[in-house]
Parts: C-alpha cells; sequence; structure tokens
C-alpha cells in the first residue's frame, strides 16, 4: 500500500489522483451499456438530468448564497419548448439547443427582478416566478397542452444535414447521447467557476460589498450567474423531453425545484463535485427506500433534517473535513511501518 | 499638478434626525497628499462614503474633475479612478492573497467577463498582481487564505486593493490602524513612494498625529459634520482652534 | 351586482382561513425570525385533530377545538425546541431546507396514521343551515367564520398589543440584546411565541373541517397561498396579514366567479409585482 500513501502524500500528486478517479469514472459510463438492462441506464440517464438540475441550484446557492426555488420554472422552459420543436418535425440538436436559449431568455427577463434581492425575497421571488410558469403551463392548454401536457415527443435522431444522422429510438443510443451532454457541459462549468468570471461568483459570496468596491457591478454579475443557471436547468429539461417524450406541468412546480436542492445539500454544496455525488446518493436512496417500504417522504425528511442540523457540508464537505484526513495519516502510518 | 480633482459642493447627509453631514465644500488638489482629521463622530467616514458612492446624499453634488459623478455606484466610481479603504476592514476573507488582489485587476483590464481560461492564464492580470505584492513584501504569503493573515499584512492587503485599479485618488480609511510600529512605517513608506511617483493621490483619515504631519501636504479638520479649517500643516499645528477641538491630544 | 356581493362575502370568509395562517406564519418570521414553510403542515394537524375528535371520538366541535390547540401546540413546542432552534444563527437558506424537510414528515406521518382518510366536511348541527343574502342562501357557518376570524384577529391583536406577555415578545423581535439585557428569556420566549404561531395555523385548520376537504397533501398545498398572502400584507406585520388575506380571498373568489382561468396566476402575478415593486409589502418593516 506504500505507492497508495506516497501518492496521497504528495500534494501535486493529489490532482492525478482526482484525474484518475475521474477517467475511471467516465470509462465506467461509456463501457456500462455493453453489460447493463436499459433500466439501469434509464435511471442513469435520469441521474444525469438531475445532475444538470442540481448544479443550476448549486451555481447560485454555492457561490452567490442564493436559495432559489423556481430552477423549475427553466427546466420547464427547457422541456416544453424542446418538445414543441420536436414535435414540429426538427431533429435533436435544434431541439436541445432551442430549449437552453429559450430558458436563457426567460433567465435574463426573470433574473432582471430577481437579482436585485438577496437571502428570504430571491426565495420568494424565485417562487412567485417558478409558480407563474407552473400556472401557464397548466392553463395554457393551446401552447402546452394543459394538465395532460405534451405527448408523443419523438426521439429524435441526432443529425446535421446530411451529413450524418444518428437514431436515438433506442435507450443505450440516447443514453451516450446524454451522458456525452452533461460531460461537456459540467466541464464547461468547471472552466467557468476557475475563470475570472468564477473568482468574482467566489467574491461575490465571500463579501458583496467589497466586490463592488474593486470595480465589478455585483448586479451584472449576479445576472450572468442567474442566466447560467437557467441555461443549465433548461438543458435539464431539454434532455428530459425526448427522454420521457411526455412533459406535463409538474416539472415546473415548485416541489421539483426541491429535488435538486435536496440532492446538492447531500453531495455537499461547497464542492465542485457535490452536485454529481448529491444526485447519484439521491437516486439509489429513493429507489432503495421505495422497495423498503412507502414511507420514503418521512425517511427523506428526516435524512434531510439530519443533513442541515450536522453535515451541513453534504458527503463531500464530511469526506474532505473528516475522513481524507484519517485516511490520509492511516495510509501513511501504514507506509511507515509497512 | 496642483489643480482641483475631486471636489463636493453643498454636501449634505442626514440619518433620521442626525445631520452627519452639514453642507461641506471640499476640495482636493492632485499630488499632494490631503489629511482629513477630526474627533470620532466628525463625519470623515461618512464624507469618504458620499464621494466614493458608497451613500447618496441628501443634498449636493460631487464633481470629479468637472464631471458630476453624485449618482454614480461604487463600481462605476472606481471605474473613474476613485477608490477606497475601509476602516473596518473589508477584504476577502476565504480568499487567498493573490485572489484578493486579482479581483481588482479584472476590471481594470476589462476581463471580468472572461469564463474559459483559469486567471493566471491573463499574464496582464498575473504580471500586475505580482507587482503589487512585491510591493506591499506579500508575494510570498500569496497562497495563503486573507483571513489568515497578521492584522498588519491584512490592513496592507486592504490597501493593496484599493491601488490596484490605478485609481487617480484613494481614499485610504485609517490605513495604519492596529499596526505595529514596523508595519506603520513600511505603510508609510509606500504611501510617500506611490505620491511622488506621481500616479495616486492620496486621501488619508488618521487619528495619529506623526504620521498625519509626515504625510500630509494639506489637512482639512472636521468637526460635527462640518469644515472647521484647512491648510498646511504648519498652520493647523498652530491654529488655537483646532488644539481646542482636540483637548488632551498631542499636537 | 348580487352576485359579486355574495361572491365577495365567499371571499372574506375563505379568507378567514387565509389569515390565520399567514398570521401564524408572520408571527414567526417577525418574532423568530423563522420562516416557516411548514406552517401549511400545522394547519394541517390542526384540521386532522379536530376532525378525528369530532368526527371519531364524537366530541363537541368547541372541545375539537381545543384539542386541535393542544395537538399542534406540542408538534409547535416540538418543532422549535429541538430544530429551529439549532439554525437560529445559520443562514437562511437552510432554515428554509430545514422547515421544507418537515413538510415531507409531517405529511407522511398524517399518511401513516390517518391512512388516506380524508376529511370530509361535516357540519356541527349548530352551524347548519343557511341565511339569505341578497337573495341567495348563505352558509350561516360561513358568516360565523367571519365574525370568528374577526374576533381572533382582535384578541391576538390585544395579546401582542396589550399583555405584558405580548409587549415583551415584540420587544425580543426589535432589539435581541437589549432584551436579554434586561433579562427576558429570548429561547423561552421564542419557544412560545412559535407555538403561539402554530396555534394559529391549527385554529385555522380545525375551523376549516366542516367546509373543506382535506388530505395529507393540504400542507404543502395551504402554504403558497399564505405566502403570497404574507409578503403582500409585509412579512412581520400582523395587520398586514389581516389585510393581505381579505385581498386575496376576495380578488381569488372574484376571480373564480369571472375568470377561473387565471386565478392562481393573478395570484402569483400579485405576489412577484408586489415583490419588485415593494417587497416589504404593505405594512412590513425595512427589507
Amino acid at each position: 500500500m506504500t505507492w497508495l500513501a506516497n501518492i496521497l502524500n504528495l500534494g501535486i500528486k493529489s490532482y492525478l489522483f482526482k484525474l484518475v478517479w475521474l477517467g475511471a469514472f467516465i470509462i465506467f459510463l461509456f463501457i456500462l451499456p455493453l453489460f447493463s438492462g436499459d433500466y439501469f441506464l434509464y435511471m442513469i440517464m435520469q441521474m444525469a438530468i438531475l445532475c444538470l438540475l442540481s448544479y443550476s441550484v448549486n451555481l447560485l446557492l454555492g457561490n452567490t448564497g442564493l436559495l432559489s426555488f423556481g430552477q423549475a420554472g427553466f427546466y420547464a422552459c427547457g422541456a416544453y419548448a424542446c418538445g414543441k420543436v420536436l414535435l414540429a418535425g426538427a431533429s435533436l440538436l435544434p431541439g436541445i439547443i432551442i430549449g437552453v436559449v429559450v430558458a436563457a431568455i426567460a433567465a435574463i427577463i426573470l433574473g432582471f427582478f430577481c437579482i436585485r434581492h438577496t437571502a428570504i425575497y430571491f426565495a420568494m421571488i424565485t417562487l412567485a416566478f417558478g409558480m407563474m410558469i407552473f400556472s401557464l403551463t397548466q392553463k395554457w392548454v393551446d401552447f402546452t397542452g394543459g394538465d395532460d401536457g405534451l405527448l408523443g415527443i419523438p426521439r429524435a435522431s441526432l443529425s446535421f444535414f446530411n451529413i450524418f444522422n444518428i437514431k436515438m429510438d433506442t435507450i443505450p443510443a440516447y443514453y451516450y447521447f446524454i451522458i456525452v451532454t452533461t460531460l461537456i457541459a459540467i466541464y464547461i462549468l468547471y472552466r467557468i467557476l476557475n475563470s475570472p468570471l468564477g473568482l468574482i461568483f467566489q467574491g461575490i459570496r465571500d463579501s458583496e460589498t467589497r466586490v463592488s468596491f474593486v470595480g465589478i457591478s455585483v448586479k451584472k454579475s449576479r445576472l450572468i450567474c442567474f442566466t447560467i443557471a437557467g441555461m443549465y436547468a433548461g438543458l435539464a429539461g431539454a434532455l428530459l423531453a425526448p427522454l420521457e417524450q411526455t412533459i406535463t406541468p409538474s416539472v415546473s412546480h415548485w416541489i421539483t425545484s426541491t429535488d435538486p436542492i435536496i440532492a446538492t445539500l447531500l453531495g455537499g454544496m461547497y464542492n465542485f463535485s457535490g452536485p454529481i455525488v448529491g444526485s447519484v446518493i439521491y437516486f439509489l436512496l429513493k429507489d432503495i427506500i421505495v422497495r423498503l417500504t412507502m414511507n420514503w417522504m418521512l425517511i427523506l425528511g428526516i435524512i434531510i433534517i439530519i443533513l442541515v442540523l450536522t453535515f451541513r457540508g453534504g458527503v463531500m464537505g464530511t469526506f474532505r473535513a473528516y475522513l481524507l484526513p484519517r485516511l490520509k495519516s492511516r495510509l501513511r502510518q501504514g507506509a511507515k511501518n509497512g | 499638478m496642483d489643480e482641483v480633482i475631486l471636489r463636493s459642493e453643498r454636501l449634505t447627509k442626514s440619518f433620521g434626525k442626525f445631520t452627519a453631514i452639514d453642507t461641506i465644500d471640499l476640495k482636493f488638489k492632485s499630488g499632494i497628499i490631503t489629511s482629513i482629521i477630526g474627533p470620532n463622530g466628525a463625519g470623515k467616514t461618512t464624507a469618504i462614503n458620499l464621494l466614493t458612492g458608497a451613500l447618496r446624499p441628501d443634498k449636493g453634488k460631487v464633481f470629479f474633475k468637472d464631471k458630476d459623478i453624485t449618482s454614480l455606484t461604487p463600481d462605476q466610481s472606481v471605474k473613474h479612478g476613485i477608490t477606497r479603504s475601509f476602516q473596518i476592514m473589508n477584504i476577502f476573507p476565504m480568499l487567498t492573497v493573490l485572489q484578493n488582489v486579482e479581483l481588482p485587476l479584472l476590471s481594470l483590464l476589462g476581463k471580468n467577463l472572461k469564463w474559459f481560461y483559469t486567471v493566471s492564464r491573463y499574464r496582464d492580470v498575473a504580471e500586475e498582481a505580482e507587482k503589487i505584492l512585491m510591493e506591499l513584501s506579500l508575494w510570498d504569503k500569496r497562497d495563503k487564505i486573507a483571513g489568515e493573515l497578521s492584522h498588519g499584512d491584512q490592513r496592507a492587503l486592504e490597501m493593496g486593493m484599493a491601488i490596484a485599479p490605478k485609481p487617480e485618488i484613494c481614499f485610504l480609511d485609517e490605513p495604519s490602524s492596529g499596526m505595529n510600529p514596523l508595519e506603520r512605517a513600511s505603510i508609510l513608506e509606500l504611501i510617500k513612494r506611490l505620491a511622488k511617483e506621481g500616479s495616486v493621490t492620496f486621501v488619508i483619515i488618521e487619528h495619529d498625529m506623526d504620521v498625519i504631519f509626515s504625510l500630509s501636504g494639506w489637512i482639512i479638520v472636521m468637526n460635527k459634520g462640518k469644515v472647521l479649517v484647512e491648510g498646511e500643516p504648519d498652520q493647523i499645528r498652530q491654529n488655537k482652534e483646532v488644539i481646542e477641538v482636540y483637548l488632551g491630544e498631542e499636537v | 351586482m348580487g352576485n359579486f356581493i355574495f361572491q365577495a362575502l365567499n371571499g372574506l370568509s375563505s379568507a378567514m382561513f387565509l389569515w390565520l395562517v399567514a398570521a401564524g406564519l408572520t408571527v414567526a418570521f417577525g418574532i423568530c425570525g423563522i420562516l416557516n414553510v411548514a406552517h401549511g403542515s400545522l394547519y394541517m394537524m390542526g384540521a386532522y385533530f379536530a376532525f378525528t375528535s369530532f368526527q371519531i371520538l364524537g366530541l363537541n366541535f368547541w372541545l375539537s377545538i381545543v384539542f386541535a390547540l393542544i395537538g399542534a401546540g406540542i408538534i409547535g413546542f416540538l418543532m422549535e425546541r429541538f430544530f429551529l432552534r439549532r439554525i437560529y444563527a445559520q443562514p437562511i437558506e437552510f432554515q428554509l431546507i430545514l422547515t421544507f424537510a418537515f413538510i415531507l414528515v409531517f405529511d407522511n406521518l398524517t399518511k401513516m396514521i390517518w391512512g388516506t382518510m380524508l376529511i370530509i366536511p361535516t357540519m356541527p348541527s349548530l352551524f347548519q343551515g343557511t341565511i339569505p343574502i341578497v337573495g341567495r342562501p348563505f352558509p350561516i357557518y360561513n358568516l360565523f367564520i367571519i365574525f370568528a376570524g374577526l374576533a381572533l384577529g382582535l384578541i391576538v391583536w390585544g395579546i401582542l398589543y396589550k399583555t405584558w406577555w405580548g409587549k415583551k415578545l415584540r420587544a425580543a423581535a426589535s432589539e435581541r440584546e437589549m432584551a436579554n439585557a434586561i433579562g427576558i428569556n429570548i429561547p423561552t420566549l421564542f419557544t412560545a411565541a412559535f407555538v403561539f404561531a402554530a396555534l394559529l395555523a391549527a385554529i385555522g385548520g380545525a375551523l376549516s373541517t366542516p367546509v373543506r376537504v382535506c388530505d395529507s397533501g393540504v400542507g404543502g398545498a395551504v402554504i403558497i397561498p399564505a405566502f403570497v398572502v404574507t409578503v403582500i400584507g409585509g412579512l412581520g406585520s400582523l395587520k398586514g396579514a389581516f389585510v393581505g388575506a381579505l385581498i386575496i380571498g376576495v380578488i381569488s373568489a372574484l376571480c373564480t366567479l369571472y375568470i377561473p382561468f387565471i386565478e392562481l396566476f393573478i395570484l402569483y402575478l400579485i405576489m412577484a409585482v408586489v415583490l419588485i415593486i415593494r417587497p416589504q409589502g404593505l405594512f412590513g418593516g425595512e427589507v
């Protein structure tokens, strides 16, 4: 085990260590369809969508300290827009792109009003806007299909003029599309958070007043953050439409906004990998609990209460703070003795 | 040199029934280190807040080189070349020292919307940051978390953030408070050097008379929201009213 | 015109339920600083306790209300004393998430204890019947609710503004350190305030059983209109909650009559507009 201890010892090597984990994870995702059934792939796709939604929430919560109860609204914008476009006969890419663009536009417009507020009032105004979108999806029957929603959305093929045309009807095919899209999206977010823009977001979270005194407009930066978050929620929704092939108003209800919040809390809102970890755990947890008992809401509620009261950093936070140092010292001990 | 770079006209600000600033006309000449002194509650910090966009005045205007900047927000003021440091420390406690200095530079060098490459990729930002941190002797501490620095280092960093955007006029609110004599001396050296290079006009609020008289070319004395008297250090030192106001203080 | 008045009165009576939940919500926020997303669930508990004692145990209507108060009071006490107290110092996001978790817990517990039993409106014999208003039969109970709501409003106002306890409460809310300094026991006071807020919601729930269907999902449903009301009236303002409830109750009822399909949309639109132009609501303090 000395080689493991040596790796953990050197600071530089921990970067490689993380890269190895990441590589293994991606390889695992890619070879999964070879030996797993459709149901499992379907679950992973849902995890990926929840993951994007969680990143949307986490961007606002972990980086600018604002809890939004309305991300479901942008999720719905992406889903309905993509759904309508696909129903009109377009291929997959235009559907996804238009879904994201519609969500972005909605985010810019609504964001203009939302970002003036902080804390409680931000939560409430995002709730209000989210529910307005909910009533629209329910009542604007001509456009959204009302309570029945959009039905029979085709899982359009991924085509680019006449250059290629990949059919997405099978689960594995669409699975690859979602995985690749999600990974690219997460990578982009990673770059953003480590860029000057990301530094500004961190500054806002750290000390908002100081940020304007270094010459940066807090409002503008917040709006950008809000729009990016809206786009990620929209992407999640756009990916959902061809997957489920049905979109109903429940995607915009504020209760839907709570799934990514819980996933983020579970995984850890102060770590970049929190949303991924959180989404996976949340799904697995839900799956397991539902098989054992009908009372999964109760168990989920209790878990959240425990998390909020004690493990506020979620799984990743607790891991970093408690387990990792212990693991490192154990292995270092092993290296000394062995 | 010697032209009025920033001035206020009949500036007034009240908080409820309390008039903090009462119709004052301030003038700051470029190239001269001006100090604002006065007992606690005289309105010095409020004046700076009004001049830098942190507060809106009830009445009156502020002019920067003949441009009306009364209604500008703080970030707009910074872009015009007006910066400040804070009396109650206002660095970014959870970011590293380097990141603290990078933030004002992003705005200066127009890099706030860059989203793909890491900050260090931008050479102009990296070089400027290094230069500033070297000046403040904080370069070897650049990866430390700012909140963990010693008080003197934090104050130095605070000042670094104020001068990073290459301002024309920089307000320092009690820059040497809480520092030991060594730290105080090095900060004073820095201020003197930067002022001599002609790049920044400093306006300093201070209580330490040694600092004031060794640095200032012009002193404004405030009391109860009004300007009591202003003039060159020697004049102020001998002014009877000032001595009265500072009863017990060594002048 | 007759329709208008009739419907407006209907709105007035349903506003009273809204007012009671919103009052509790606003008291909890104004005094303890907690925005209790689960307050609707306390309303629901009140309804279930009352219904159980009235319908199943055959108790007197008034006694069943007392039962509801006791039950909700205990729950409110447990909530505050053992859970909410621990996060007063935390950023508000955690409060919201924690109280949301309580909705899950309460809804599920309700399902576990009462099964999928619905609360079916059963009118106590005292209030059966109608009174003609503008020539149409108006339920006596609805009239009773309007008066009960007003009476409760006066009582609550009296408690908070005229009694020694109420003054202590308001002092603790606005000047925590000062209150501490003069010996007021803040933690106990906050617990009491929260229980008070819970009781208000519970009365609302209990009084609603004769006229409204209730199931285990009501908690999450009632809280949204309550939020709208509190925002309009101003978070922390009792007067605001009352006025807000009246406005929303009447507008809701009129919308149901004239433009039923966008009733909810209008509600949320009003909430959003108020948050944009005047976030502190009609009577709230500084944002």
